[in-house]
């Protein structure tokens, strides 16, 4: 599903991922790690939000370098601390996100009601809690029609029913759609909840399989 | 030493007020304080010492004789204040500060004051340089009534806000989230390139005006000195060159919004000639009250130069902030010297080649750094 190859990110010359060549297979994959191992740099590498050295591909025929616009359609990505314009709503976001991603019509009204947003998802972001957030985000990684999607620490400031919907969500577009995940959490694998996981692992600034 | 309360609010708010508003003080202390301190007097040979030095402190022995002038000044360091004070409550409503509303208010209130009053009085350091000018110049020539007044005033400004931060504090009861109250434009269309002109107008609403003030005198200036020469490129080119200058501290402005809260947008299947573009549009977006007055007094064939002079300008500007430097004092530095440039350009008549080149060098400065620039 996703080659990588010589990859190698560092910040201030201080190397902190540095992968040689591993392959991650198609399905759910669980990225595990200590706080500041590396598996958030890794996620947003894969995003395509920060810069690395090294390539990433897709399918084998998407890099992210060369083909850096298909790449990105096909890749979506929630980070583990969103951070939105605040006079934006909820709405406007999820129109911003379906306009740039292509995504069918009326595709985030499942993802609105299955989460329980109805309430607050017209209104400007900057007056959502945390958690509010956090699930806007996580509908905003759904939306168009990925081939992978990066959730970096999806189950922090959620609550724990949102956390059964956000699984049933992996679960159905992991089967029906055939969409690869690739999730990071220093949490254990929840894995009767999720079928067929793969734990990854970062340590010693590289991510392998466990 | 100051207490620790004190030593706080200086790294958080007060740093960042400064970090935030450098380009604007700049600006301010460019055109407004640096005449309040000293105006230059041109063509001085009939002029003795004491008539020139009386010229060179004009505006401030303005300030301290003359009421009006007075007033105008008391409302300046009024919206410095306001500005200051709503940036500071801003701030606290962030996550990153919350912690003051349950460990600052442990204090007793006099503590709590005497440190909101101690960090305003940083933030309100420009105006107190000028009270204080205002204040000795006014007494050296025997000026008694306003110099009095003006430590007052400025007293009150300062510890007025410290008693609404120890209040805003204190009081829990406050509703302590941003106000989106801006009916208006509630349902208008948000395309993505349009999104940091929303951004100006809930949240720098202050720095566009002092922009379209700046950009409106420049061009009015222009058009009244020269009247008769409407249809010389040159007098258009500068005028156009100038409002870009002006709006060169909100060019910088967009680039902190887009790498600050459109960092999303980086996974967004968009091309780097999309990305150019809605820059293009944006900017056009931002002078389009300068466009309507350029279609108003200049030939369509003149204004369509101008204008795509202005729009190769601001794509310069903007892709030198893809670069590797992207500090507010840097980027003025080399804004100023394209600034020099062009206008040598200008006065050559060499619109279309400076247009061509600024373009040009604009798209492969953007185009080399894009996707370097996700490190910054």
């Amino acid at each position: 599903m996703l080659k990588i190859t010589n990859l190698k990110k560092s910040y201030n010359n201080d190397i902190v991922l540095q992968i040689k060549d591993l392959t991650i297979e198609p399905g759910i994959n669980w990225v595990r790690g200590s706080n500041g191992t590396g598996k958030s740099t890794f996620l947003k590498s894969a995003a395509g939000v920060v810069a690395f050295e090294g390539d990433i591909e897709l399918n084998t025929r998407t890099s992210i370098k060369k083909q850096s616009v298909a790449y990105r359609k096909l890749v979506n990505f929630a980070e583990a601390e969103p951070i939105f314009p605040d006079f934006l709503t909820g709405t406007e976001l999820i129109r911003l996100f379906a306009t740039a991603k292509d995504a069918p019509k009326k595709q985030e009204e499942y993802f609105i009601e299955t989460m329980k947003m109805e309430s607050y998802v017209s209104d400007p972001v900057g007056t959502f809690s945390s958690g509010m957030l956090k699930k806007l985000s996580l509908l905003l990684a759904f939306i168009g029609n990925p081939s992978l999607i990066l959730l970096d620490e999806p189950l922090i400031t959620i609550d724990t029913e949102s956390i059964k919907t956000l699984y049933s969500w992996i679960t159905e577009q992991s089967i029906h759609q055939g969409t690869g995940f690739l999730l990071s959490s220093h949490q254990v694998v929840e894995s009767q909840l999720l079928p067929a996981v793969k734990e990854l692992l970062v340590e010693h600034q590289t991510l392998k399989y466990v | 030493m100051f207490p620790a309360l004190v030593k706080i609010l200086l790294r958080t708010l007060v740093a960042g007020f400064y970090r935030v508003h450098a380009g604007l003080l700049l600006t301010l202390f460019a055109g407004l304080f640096i005449n309040f301190f000293f105006t230059n007097v041109l063509n001085q040979t009939h002029l003795t010492k004491d008539q020139i030095l009386l010229y060179n402190l004009k505006l401030v022995l303005t300030s301290v004789s003359n009421p009006v002038a007075m007033g105008l000044l008391f409302i300046i360091w009024l919206g410095y204040t306001i500005k200051s004070y709503k940036y500071v409550l801003s701030q606290l409503v962030l996550n990153q500060h919350q912690f003051l509303f349950y460990s600052s208010n442990s204090l007793p209130v006099k503590k709590q004051f005497q440190a909101w009053f101690i960090a305003q009085f940083i933030i309100s350091l420009p105006i107190i340089a000028l009270g204080l000018f205002a204040v000795v110049t006014g007494i050296i020539f025997n000026y008694y009534l306003i110099p009095l007044i003006i430590p007052i005033y400025l007293l009150f400004l300062i510890s007025g806000s410290a008693f609404y931060y120890v209040r805003f504090i204190n009081d829990l009861n406050e509703k302590k989230t941003k106000s989106y109250d801006l009916d208006w434009i509630k349902n208008w269309p948000k395309p993505f390139f349009s999104l940091f002109f929303y951004q100006i107008i809930y949240r720098s609403k202050l720095t566009y005006g002092i922009t379209k003030i700046t950009s409106g005198v420049v061009i009015i200036s222009m058009y009244v000195l020269f009247s008769d020469k409407l249809s010389d490129i040159r007098i258009a080119g500068m005028s156009v060159l100038s409002v870009v200058i002006a709006h060169s501290v909100l060019i910088f402005q967009s680039n902190e919004f887009e790498m600050t809260y459109l960092r999303f947008s980086l996974n967004f299947p968009y091309s780097k000639k999309r990305i150019y573009l809605h820059f293009a549009a944006l900017f056009s977006l931002l002078i389009l009250p300068e466009t309507l007055w350029f279609f108003c007094i200049y030939d369509l064939s003149i204004c369509l130069e101008i204008l795509l002079l202005s729009l190769s300008s601001a794509l310069l500007f903007r892709a030198i902030l893809y670069g590797p430097n992207q500090q507010m004092d840097k980027y003025l530095k080399v804004v100023f010297g394209l600034f020099i440039l062009s206008s040598l350009a200008i006065l050559f008549s060499w619109l279309w080649w400076l247009t061509a080149v600024n373009f040009a060098f604009s798209f492969f400065i953007f185009n080399q750094n894009y996707y370097r620039s996700l490190d910054h």
